[in-house]
């Protein structure tokens, strides 16, 4: 802990870049995971419900069972989960790194420093589209990290801002 | 067929016409054991029509993909073209080559060709393209062609790595036609090259060899030798100690004596063939295993019937491991592998740098490769006392299970060994517990941690791609966390139940471009 007394004070003074300015996903992904969480489960509580209504001799007590297992996992998903999800996250995008955090059981922050990127990709699904979001994905050498939802313009941002930023060193 | 296609520009060339034989007995190799079953169910006659005719069409469609496949290197790109319907282009830039690499198998040293591979940054199935055969003159023009704009500027080995990542092709004594005397089987003009220390480029050393008696050590301690030994040897004791009074009195109902006898027999002579197998493995893998270096680069040759030779740029090594296996820490050895960022393909092998060398010799052995990772001149910090508790929990939640159902066995003194899945989970979580540790200084970030074996990354801090700080519910009741840091995409350094202030510290560390090196 005590080496290197010139460089070391300095950058430990220095903090990390989700110290001082963090991010939070913008609140539009929260009817954007609704809703995308409520087209996923749509088959997965009609084919039980038809299956229900359609085969005969099944005690009532099974039929319902059938019935509100999926619906009440689809509500709980929808009304609860989704909105952590959006609470669990936030980046920030300093001058020397990339920070972010998430996670709800096991919180993981990630650490990436801007010099490794080597490019950025910015996706956006049909759904994604009509809420104005995309995804933004940073590709480094030793994997991706990524950003499940930014508004577009802001994802445009600082797509542009971390290809200015890594244009610095342009090795592995 | 073949005549519709466009006249081959002069830049374009093919491959050497051994890619035929090459890969046509690739073809039949991978066809034996259906000829095998036709020859035998079909009869002769039958059989061998039908194993003819496949013959001919493994060496027709050998033949159309050699006639199809094109190669170029134009404007510093590699332009490789194939296919006989659908053409497929692929184009590789010079400078995102990460490695050239060379290998000679049997077919290959049959022909006197090798196989060259290209190796880029990034990744995934589409990162290497091999060309199966090409003379040693057209692989050096390739290399040339690849390479030769590579900076020479750089010859402290750090200098800048973007377009010098392509390498001799580092079979020693290629390079010229009058050393070639003494290996005829290898070709008309160059040498096996398997040739010793005097077939070196003038400005390029041996960093290391591996001796006779190295390569017998690392067969012998290779651990899929050590668990085939420690398991015929286990039921080896457990034939003779139990079976004779009271299992078999048990078992003799149901099974008979001399059945078990031959399971018995069976099993242990097949795990003693498996050892033996894996010691010939090893030999042939690392035989003849040789590490020389020249201003830039690395060249790692491995392999007896198989030969390759890796390049590493010297400036690409951002970390090495030390990989520790329990047995080979008891004996004083240790290997050594490379961490390169954006190596494809990387499995335990082509990262092997040293495959066993004696602990002490390490310090040396890297201040001559990578100088600039610092060797920690200080004991590394440990985890916290009050953290070391809790690696015991993982190995005895994993152990419990074994001891639970030998608790309940019916036979009577398995329940007294039920204490030794327990005691195996102590002592391990103890002695991750022990090697757990780590240190910030000169620039280098050391880590060390133990599944198994003991494996200590020692990791350029400013060439981190990533550093992760994760913490579980637990983990955060204690103020503790787990950082993980990685410099490839293969394989990452973590360690375990670390104070999470200390964590937060090192995060703002890592990674930091003006850390100062060791002078």
């Amino acid at each position: 802990m005590d080496d290197e007394p010139s460089s070391k004070t300095s950058i430990v003074d220095r903090p990390l870049p989700g110290d001082v300015a963090r991010s939070e996903l913008p609140e539009r992904v929260v009817p954007y995971w609704r809703l995308a969480s409520a087209l996923s489960w749509l088959p997965l509580s009609v084919i039980p419900i038809g299956a229900a209504a359609t085969v005969p001799d099944l005690p009532i007590v099974l039929r319902a069972l059938i019935v509100a297992v999926p619906l009440l996992a689809a509500l709980i998903d929808i009304v609860v989960v989704q909105p952590r999800r959006r609470a669990i996250w936030w980046y920030a995008i300093g001058d020397e790194q990339i920070d972010l955090q998430h996670g709800w059981m096991i919180v993981t922050r990630t650490v990436v420093p801007i010099t490794r990127v080597q490019h950025v990709e910015l996706q956006q699904g049909p759904l994604a589209r009509r809420f104005d979001l995309a995804k933004l994905e940073i590709h480094t050498a030793a994997g991706s990290v990524a950003i499940p939802a930014l508004d577009r313009t802001e994802g445009e941002r600082i797509r542009q801002r971390i290809a200015d930023l890594a244009r610095v060193a342009d090795d592995l | 067929m073949t005549s519709d296609l466009p006249e081959a520009p002069p830049l374009e060339r093919r491959l050497h016409p051994a890619a035929t034989a090459i890969d046509g007995l690739r073809h039949a190799r991978g066809a034996a054991t259906g000829a095998l079953v036709v020859l035998v169910s079909q009869g002769l006659v039958v059989g061998g029509i039908i194993t003819a005719g496949l013959l001919t069409l493994a060496t027709f469609a050998a033949f159309l993909n050699w006639r199809t496949t094109r190669y170029a290197v134009i404007d510093d790109t590699l332009r490789l073209r194939t296919g006989l319907f659908s053409r497929h282009e692929r184009n590789i830039p010079a400078s995102r080559i990460s490695a050239l690499d060379t290998s000679r198998g049997i077919l290959q040293r049959i022909f006197g060709v090798v196989a060259v591979h290209v190796q880029t940054a990034g990744g995934g199935k589409e990162a290497e393209i091999s060309l199966r055969a090409v003379s040693f003159a057209e692989a050096e023009r390739l290399r040339r062609e690849l390479g030769h704009r590579a900076p020479r500027s750089a010859s402290d080995g750090r200098g800048p790595d973007a377009a010098d990542g392509v390498g001799d092709l580092g079979f020693p004594g290629d390079a010229g036609p009058t050393s070639d005397a003494s290996f005829a089987a290898t070709g008309p003009r160059f040498t096996n090259p398997a040739g010793d220390a005097d077939h070196l480029a003038p400005d390029e050393s041996v960093v290391y060899a591996i001796t006779p008696r190295e390569l017998v050590l690392a067969a012998l301690t290779s651990p899929s030798v050590a668990v085939a030994g420690a398991a015929s040897a286990a039921i080896f004791s457990l034939a003779s100690d139990a079976l004779p009074s009271r299992l078999q009195r048990q078992l003799a109902t149901s099974v008979d004596e001399l059945t078990l006898t031959a399971v018995i027999v069976l099993a242990i002579v097949g795990l003693l063939l498996a050892a033996v197998v894996s010691v010939i493995g090893t030999i042939l893998m690392f035989g003849g295993f040789r590490v020389t270096r020249d201003d830039r680069r690395l060249r790692v040759r491995r392999g007896l019937l198989t030969e390759r030779v890796g390049t590493i740029p010297l400036g690409r090594i951002h970390g090495v491991r030390i990989v520790e296996s329990p047995l080979r820490q008891l004996l004083g050895l240790a290997a050594i592998e490379v961490e390169v960022a954006g190596y494809a393909g990387q499995d335990e092998v082509t990262r092997t740098l040293v495959p066993l060398i004696n602990r002490d010799a390490i310090p040396a052995l890297l201040a001559d490769i990578v100088p600039a990772i610092a060797w920690p001149d200080r004991p590394l910090e440990p985890v916290p006392v009050r953290a070391r508790r809790r690696y015991l929990t993982l190995p005895l939640v994993v152990t419990l299970p074994f001891a639970t159902a030998l608790l309940v066995a019916p036979i009577g003194w398995l329940r007294i060994v039920a204490i030794v899945p327990l005691g195996i989970g102590v002592l391990v979580g103890s002695l991750q517990a022990r090697a757990a540790g780590w240190l910030l200084a000169g620039g280098t970030f050391t880590i060390r941690s133990r599944r198994f074996a003991r494996s200590t990354l020692l990791a350029q801090s400013s060439r981190l791609q990533r550093a992760e700080f994760s913490t579980s519910p637990f983990q955060r009741r204690a103020n503790l966390g787990t950082i993980a840091v990685r410099l490839s995409n293969a394989r990452r350094g973590q360690i375990r139940h670390l104070d999470a202030t200390e964590i937060h510290e090192l995060l703002q560390r890592l990674g930091r471009t003006p850390e100062t090196p060791a002078s």
